[in-house]
């Protein structure tokens, strides 16, 4: 059973936050990917977010657009992501969330998409170009899937939205941090501290904040206010296609410190 | 499906596909512009606007000696080229603009692939006092050079996107990108029937002003309603403009898409011949796609229908056969491009040429007595670059 298994990493978190980085399947290479993946696996990840690159990803801001690029180029699609995602199956039990804009599940047929995330043990789905109204069309394909289905919000999702979505959201909830695309920001607005403890209540799900996270500061300044932190632009911008091996200890870096900060002394 | 999740949708096409940042922004267009739609101040100032700015009505011109010379059906062009600023585009800014003042929005923005839309922005801006930013892939920059220049003399900013293919699609998603984080004070006017709910719906009844005035003039004219309808699908908004208040008529519509090179080239931009159905920029039509669903590079000789997917409008007509929907080469739009000008003195845009095109193979082939009526989108001054660059003397 791969639906539930989100709910409980964040159950066994307890007063911990969830650290959920985002990286790009076949970025910079397959195999670099799958380097990657492994050693956030290895460094404190709690569960990963692996993003099916798409030709227009029109939520990503320029770091996501190039990996996105960068990846299909090298011949990413579906088929090679869940085989990936099989194999690595095979070697870490860590959860694994996928992020696919709509078209691409759409052409692949729905019903075989998520039967195929099942096959290849993925946990959750985020499709950021879903809106609920849309989902409701679809609602059946997803429900017959055994996998969690992450509804994303945003500063301007009113209550009662926010309570629909509380209805059909599973796992966690995906609060979009900012305005704007991912990887942009600098300042996190002083109302999404409101905004999470909103969304916690309207919706009684755990909730994890995205887009435009980077710094040990920004997290310090919110972490409360959450039950996990998504980081992707900031990762994958410390990954070249060059020096593949020296960029991956700047993760390995980065992540202490994430962690460092995510674990609550009690 | 509920009947509840079915707002902006034609038959299955259609939709609001866009990031739930957007959900607002989007409910708040559609319900000032159902509002404006019931209020006869804004149609009075709008009708104004098209008459005294815009240049309304434009003519519905016999081009009776390119008739002749094909020795068929009689060919009719509604000369939206005659619009100021060169293009039916005018049409859909003029009305968005005004939604936009209507909304308390401070700043336009558009994306724009042949610059007749951009440039239609742009005076809009002008004309309101609003900041506007047009965004125009690179290559588009370099092919419609004048548009260009245009578009800052009118006080604008271009926007030049280096991202994915340089072209139309990825300056609308760059346009997109932009909304997501300006939406507060910035209104996005899109320039074709496409993107998320309102938009295919909106620009579509702001454009049919082309087809109401041209059932009338058929009528004044002919005394009866014309046997065809011709006209270019990009997006498909000057198509939809002219066609809709004719669907319940029982006119032949045709819509001509680009072939490019060729439709089994690889070459074109013929979404409904050669597409898929998918979601593309914000709603569910057909799309030029690979088989994993990654949008596909597209390439017209004009760069306004260069463009991989099309409106969700036209999809359902295209499904439900009530429009009928062909194509027509770079080669064939310049053939008509030149004919137009040396039979009538009239330089079409590369664009309208298509329509143009097939409309001029229909003709020969009809009686005398049939009309064809084309739907002359722009003029061709942006082109003529291009076309002297492909050796036309
Ligand atoms: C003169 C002209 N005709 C047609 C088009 C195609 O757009 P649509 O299919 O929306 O009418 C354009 C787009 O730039 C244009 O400039």
């Amino acid at each position: 059973m791969m639906a539930g298994t989100i709910g409980q990493v964040f159950k066994k978190l307890g007063k911990n936050k969830a650290f959920i980085p985002f990286i790009t399947c076949g970025y910079p290479t397959m195999d670099g990917f799958e380097k990657l993946f492994l050693r956030l696996a290895d460094h404190g990840a709690d569960m990963i977010e692996v993003g099916l690159p798409f030709s227009d990803p029109l939520a990503d801001g320029p770091v996501i657009q190039k990996t996105s690029q960068v990846a299909l180029q090298k011949g990413m699609h579906a088929d090679i992501m869940f085989e990936s995602l099989r194999k690595l199956g095979k070697i870490t039990q860590i959860p694994v969330v996928v992020m696919s804009y709509f078209n691409p599940i759409y052409r692949y047929g729905l019903k075989r998409f998520f039967s195929e995330c099942n096959r290849s043990g993925i946990s959750g789905l985020i499709v950021p170009d879903l809106l609920l109204e849309e989902y409701m069309g679809y609602k059946k394909f997803f429900e017959d899937a055994d996998l969690d289905n992450i509804m994303m919000v945003s500063l301007t999702t009113g209550k009662e939205r926010l309570k629909q979505i509380g209805k059909i959201g599973k796992g966690f909830v995906y609060c979009v941090s900012v305005k704007g695309v991912t990887g942009q920001t600098a300042h996190i607005a002083a109302e999404i501290k409101d905004f999470l403890s909103m969304v916690k209540k309207q919706t009684g799900l755990y909730t994890a904040l995205g887009f435009g996270l980077s710094t040990v500061k920004q997290i310090n300044d919110i972490k409360e206010y959450t039950d996990g932190i998504i980081i992707g632009s900031k990762i994958l911008s410390l990954i070249g296609e060059d020096h593949f091996d020296q960029d991956l200890l700047k993760v390995e870096d980065f992540c202490r410190k994430i962690t460092g900060c995510l674990r609550m002394s009690p | 499906m509920g009947k509840r999740y079915k707002t902006g949708y034609f038959g299955r096409f259609g939709g609001r596909f866009v990031p739930e940042v957007l959900a607002g922004a989007l409910s708040a267009l559609d319900a000032a512009y159902k509002q404006a739609k019931k209020d006869p101040a804004f149609k009075q100032e709008l009708k104004g606007l098209l008459k005294t700015y815009a240049g309304r009505p434009t003519p519905l011109y016999f081009a009776k000696r390119l008739s002749e010379h094909l020795g068929g059906a009689k060919i009719y062009l509604k000369r939206e080229d005659l619009c100021h600023l060169g293009a039916h585009k005018i049409n859909n800014t003029l009305g968005q603009a005004l939604l936009a003042k209507k909304m308390g929005k401070k700043n336009i923005i558009a994306e724009t692939g042949a610059g007749q839309h951009g440039v239609s922005t742009a005076a809009c801006a002008a004309l309101f006092g609003f900041g506007c930013k047009v965004f125009m892939g690179k290559i588009d920059v370099a092919r419609q050079e004048p548009n260009v220049f245009r578009m800052k003399l009118l006080g604008s900013e271009v926007k030049e996107v280096e991202t994915g293919s340089k072209t139309l699609k990825d300056a609308c998603n760059e346009a997109l990108r932009y909304w997501v984080a300006n939406f507060d004070h910035t209104h996005y006017i899109i320039g074709s029937v496409v993107g998320p709910h309102p938009y295919p719906l909106m620009v579509r009844d702001f454009q049919s002003v082309i087809g109401k005035e041209a059932k009338k003039q058929i009528l004044a004219e002919q005394g009866r309603l014309p046997d065809y309808l011709v006209a270019c699908v990009g997006g498909g908004s000057n198509a939809m403009g002219l066609f809709y208040p004719f669907l319940k008529e029982g006119v032949s519509m045709v819509g001509v898409e680009a072939a490019g090179k060729g439709l089994n080239s690889g070459k074109h931009c013929a979404s409904l011949h050669k597409g898929a159905e998918g979601v593309f920029q914000g709603s569910l039509s057909y799309v030029l796609q690979d088989h994993y669903g990654q949008i596909c590079e597209t390439h017209s000789i004009s760069a306004g229908l260069d463009y991989p997917g099309v409106g969700p409008e036209h999809a359902f007509l295209f499904d439900a056969k009530k429009v009928i929907y062909k194509t027509a080469t770079d080669t064939q739009a310049i053939e008509a491009f030149q004919a137009l000008s040396y039979y009538e003195g009239i330089i079409p845009a590369l664009e309208s040429s298509h329509a143009l095109a097939w409309a001029m193979d229909l003709a020969k082939k009809e009686s005398k007595r049939a009309i064809i009526v084309v739907n002359l989108s722009g003029r061709g001054d942006k082109d003529l670059n291009t076309v002297m660059e492909m050796g036309v003397k």
